[in-house]
């Protein structure tokens, strides 16, 4: 188990000290000790910065739209993988889906690049059949749809692998009860399989509202300039420009912070609410 | 033992190991001086280098005062040495650089590398840094301990607290270069004095060696056959240069493109904005800096851009292409026109370009011109601190990559090994498929010293030509930037953000985004995130700097 202490030690508890950067107005190459200790002003500046708020409110809408699109996808596919009767075809079709997972953010922006953007290959037969151009990337509006399309596009195979190992074990003599008993497909689904992977569910529905805010960082670093920081800046950007990028890192770490507070309520509400249904949460009680 | 207990003593141990993290930053902290003296107001400032220019082959056409170079249509047939002896000791050097290229072959197989290191008489060890990562990683450096490398290079980019930095960390230059010391390095004591002062003192001592570059800034570069074709005339005024543009636009070709980085400041306005006389920068009125941004001239070059990209005139990825896939359109005729820095005019261009059409700049449109000069400088390098010696080998090192054109020693490095990666014809050099793999673009040492730059594009006299007509017409009317080599504290803490700010605010009114009302919002918001305080320090600066 040491190394396994060690690990959290030096990159969890041991890491937890840099939350001290938020009290001070760090300069680096002086070090924490003489950096001007400035209290809570860090966080009075966040709390009236319009530009904090408006990362917040774009990780809010992005995590929500993601909530709502994203994480109800890889189960759908799970299920319709778990279907398919052929091993052979279902092997294929899962290496196929898990695929995107394995290329980088910077690939896969440019590929939605290439076929939706302004000169891109779909705007390229548009004009070709005389259709006006379609205007996706670099478009405010559709930035948001965009980004959690890509975001499924990903990683949608990849997060079936959960579901896929807790359908297998759903016991497949309640299957064979049911079937028995007249139930179809859609009653099967809604009486075996799914009460069968609910606490797979709820475990994952939990884990993803404590991880609300963390929408991503690379896949909106790269495409922020396009649309401009009102439409396109998430509390992960806003904390990497403040910090790196103008050299604040004091009040990055105090932007840092407060996510990682809400971060910890989110998980913590949602586990009583859990436990409350009768759910096992991340715990049992 | 039973769980509950482990878990304690685990705890007890992770309070143990915090606590020597902290400790140990105390202790780093220790003996650092303090922040904020970056100013040169009030200090007792040490004088600029004493400028000797070296006496070299005479040119075809020569420079000017004004910023025009001197024009070489040939390579030089006799070369002059420069340095007598190897500068190093045959220690490791250790630099860290920005990067435009590929990543160098390994030493071991890179004949340019293993020649650059026999020279110089040293173990080169180059860290090269992608240009796109190049902010990030030297806000980590900065961050970390005492790691730093020999060699520091800093581009023009605004990096927060570099000045803080340099002052805090880096070896002081001015007994080694200020005055009349710099005559020891004959190579350093050729570079202009406005290369110096673009650099810019720190605290009115001097911890760098620029990397010269000529006057001309960032401009339009034009495919001048596709717009000679259509009967477009070299000199314009505003309307046929946005007719010129949106004509030539349609079917897969654009008249003008751009790219994310020239929207991450003033890059993609600079060429509009001084077309239509808007101030470089800031403009001095009566001992006050007021700001480009304010004057109408600046708000009208925005309106021209904008007129461009709501008539398709821009590609319409420039926000998110990178500048290396712009260039590929831009070589292959796909778009007309770019907007680069004047690096751009060298041979990798014209090898890009590869004759498929007249390499050509734009001339101003406005009828007031004041076209924008650049600082003078591409960045600087600094040195680790160090003892005395070591800085003198490591300026020597300097010495020896700022060779001026006419010498073996930029011969080396600029072209390689004769027979190796070139070989000479009468009136030129001829580089070899290997050159395309091994020189100083990859091996980055070109940002680690340079020669002042000589207009000579070897194989290309008729480009070299073109640019010269083109500075000769352009630059008696261009004007320099007030700010140059001028500290403003706020500038060095806030300047990245403001700068954001602002290139932020011209991507989204030129693409529509937003409309261009919302320039007095930016604007406002520029000058209440530090642009007032600025322009306040810097007025003070400049006033002691009389």
């Amino acid at each position: 188990m040491a190394p396994g202490a060690l690990y959290f030690l030096v990159f969890h508890y041991g890491a937890l000290f840099g939350n001290a950067l938020a009290f001070v107005d760090y300069v680096p190459f002086l070090g924490l000790a003489d950096s001007a200790w400035v209290g809570l002003a860090n966080f009075q500046q966040m709390l009236g910065d319009p530009q904090f708020w408006n990362a917040v409110a774009n990780t809010i809408v992005i995590a929500g739209l993601q909530l709502v699109f994203f994480f109800p996808a890889p189960l759908a596919l799970a299920l319709l993988l778990h279907s398919l009767v052929g091993t052979t075809v279902k092997r294929f079709v899962q290496s196929v889906v898990y695929l995107p997972h394995f290329l980088s953010w910077v690939i896969v922006v440019a590929l939605f690049q290439h076929m939706l953007g302004g000169a891109g290959v779909v705007n390229g037969w548009m004009g070709e059949f005389g259709l006006g151009a379609i205007h996706v990337i670099g478009n405010p509006d559709a930035y948001k749809p965009l980004v959690v399309a890509q975001l499924i596009w990903k990683e949608c195979g990849w997060a079936t692998i959960i579901f896929l190992a807790a359908l297998s074990q759903v016991d497949d003599q309640q299957y064979e009860a049911a079937a028995l008993d007249g139930a179809g497909w859609w009653r099967r689904l809604w009486h075996v399989t799914l009460p069968g992977i609910r606490p797979v569910i709820v475990l994952l529905l939990i884990l993803r509202l404590g991880e609300f805010l963390e929408v991503g960082f690379e896949q909106f670093f790269l495409q922020r300039q396009a649309v401009g920081p009102e439409a396109g800046e998430v509390l992960d950007t806003f904390v990497y420009f403040t910090g790196f990028a103008n050299g604040e890192f004091g009040y990055a770490a105090a932007a840092g912070l407060f996510k990682g507070l809400i971060g910890v309520a989110l998980v913590y509400s949602a586990n009583r609410i859990a436990h409350r249904l009768g759910e096992q949460g991340v715990y049992r009680r | 033992m039973s769980s509950h207990l482990r878990r304690r003593s685990l705890l007890k141990f992770a309070g143990a190991g915090a606590l020597a993290t902290v400790a140990g930053s105390a202790l780093a902290g220790c003996g650092s001086g303090s922040t904020g003296n970056v100013g040169n107001a009030g200090k007792n400032v040490v004088p600029w280098p004493t400028y000797v220019p070296f006496s070299g082959p005479t040119p075809d056409a020569p420079g000017d005062k004004s910023g025009v170079q001197p024009l070489y249509l040939n390579y030089p047939q006799n070369l002059v040495r420069s340095v007598p002896e190897a500068p190093g000791d045959g220690s490791d050097v250790t630099a860290m650089v920005i990067t435009y290229g590929a990543p160098p072959k390994p030493l071991e197989s890179n004949q340019f590398w293993q020649a650059i290191n026999k020279a110089l008489n040293v173990n080169l060890k180059v860290v090269v840094v992608p240009d796109a990562e190049y902010g990030q990683k030297m806000a980590t450096l900065m961050a970390s301990g005492d790691d730093l490398p020999d060699i520091i290079m800093f581009s023009n980019l605004q990096l927060p607290r570099s000045h803080e930095f340099v002052q805090s960390r880096c070896a002081d230059l001015s007994d080694f270069v200020g005055g009349d010391a710099v005559k020891d390095y004959p190579s350093l004591a050729n570079i202009p004095t406005y290369a110096w002062q673009g650099m810019g003192r720190v605290g009115g001592r001097i911890y760098g060696v620029p990397l010269e570059r000529p006057k001309p800034g960032n401009s339009l570069y034009v495919n001048r056959t596709a717009f000679q074709q259509a009967g477009v005339p070299r000199e314009w005024r505003t309307e046929e240069f946005v007719a010129a543009m949106t004509g030539q636009s349609g079917g897969g070709r654009w008249g003008i493109g751009g790219s994310k980085s020239l929207f991450g400041g003033f890059g993609s306005i600079a060429y509009h904005a001084g077309s239509l006389g808007a101030p470089n920068a800031w403009e001095l009125r009566d001992g006050q800096f007021v700001s480009t941004l304010t004057t109408p001239q600046f708000e009208e070059a925005l309106g021209v851009m904008r007129r461009l990209a709501e008539k398709g005139a821009y590609h319409p990825d420039t926000l998110t292409l990178s500048a290396t896939d712009m260039k590929t359109f831009w070589y292959n005729g796909s778009v007309l026109s770019i907007t680069d820095g004047f690096g751009a005019v060298a041979r990798e261009t014209m090898d890009g370009i590869n004759r498929r059409f007249e390499f050509d700049l734009a001339r101003p449109y406005g009828p007031n011109a004041t076209p924008w000069q650049s600082a003078g400088i591409f960045g600087y390098v600094t040195f680790k601190k160090a003892s005395a010696d070591r800085i003198k080998l490591l300026l020597r090192v300097s010495n020896y990559l700022s060779a001026p054109f006419g010498t073996s020693e930029y011969e080396l490095v600029n072209y390689g090994v004769e027979g190796t990666h070139f070989t000479k014809y009468s009136g030129g050099i001829r580089t070899t498929d290997l050159f395309k793999v091994e020189n100083n673009v990859n091996l980055p040492i070109k940002y680690l010293g340079v020669a002042p730059a000589v207009l000579h594009l070897p194989g290309y006299p008729e480009a070299a030509k073109a640019v010269h007509e083109w500075e000769k017409a352009v630059l008696p009317g261009s004007v320099a930037d007030p700010e140059a080599g001028l500290r403003s504290a706020t500038r060095t803490s806030k300047g990245a953000e403001l700068t954001r700010t602002v290139g932020d605010a011209i991507g989204a009114i030129v693409f529509g985004r937003k409309p261009v009302s919302a320039w007095k919002d930016a604007v406002t918001q520029w000058r209440q995130a530090g642009g007032d305080k600025v322009a306040e320090e810097l007025a003070k600066e400049h006033a002691a700097a009389k």
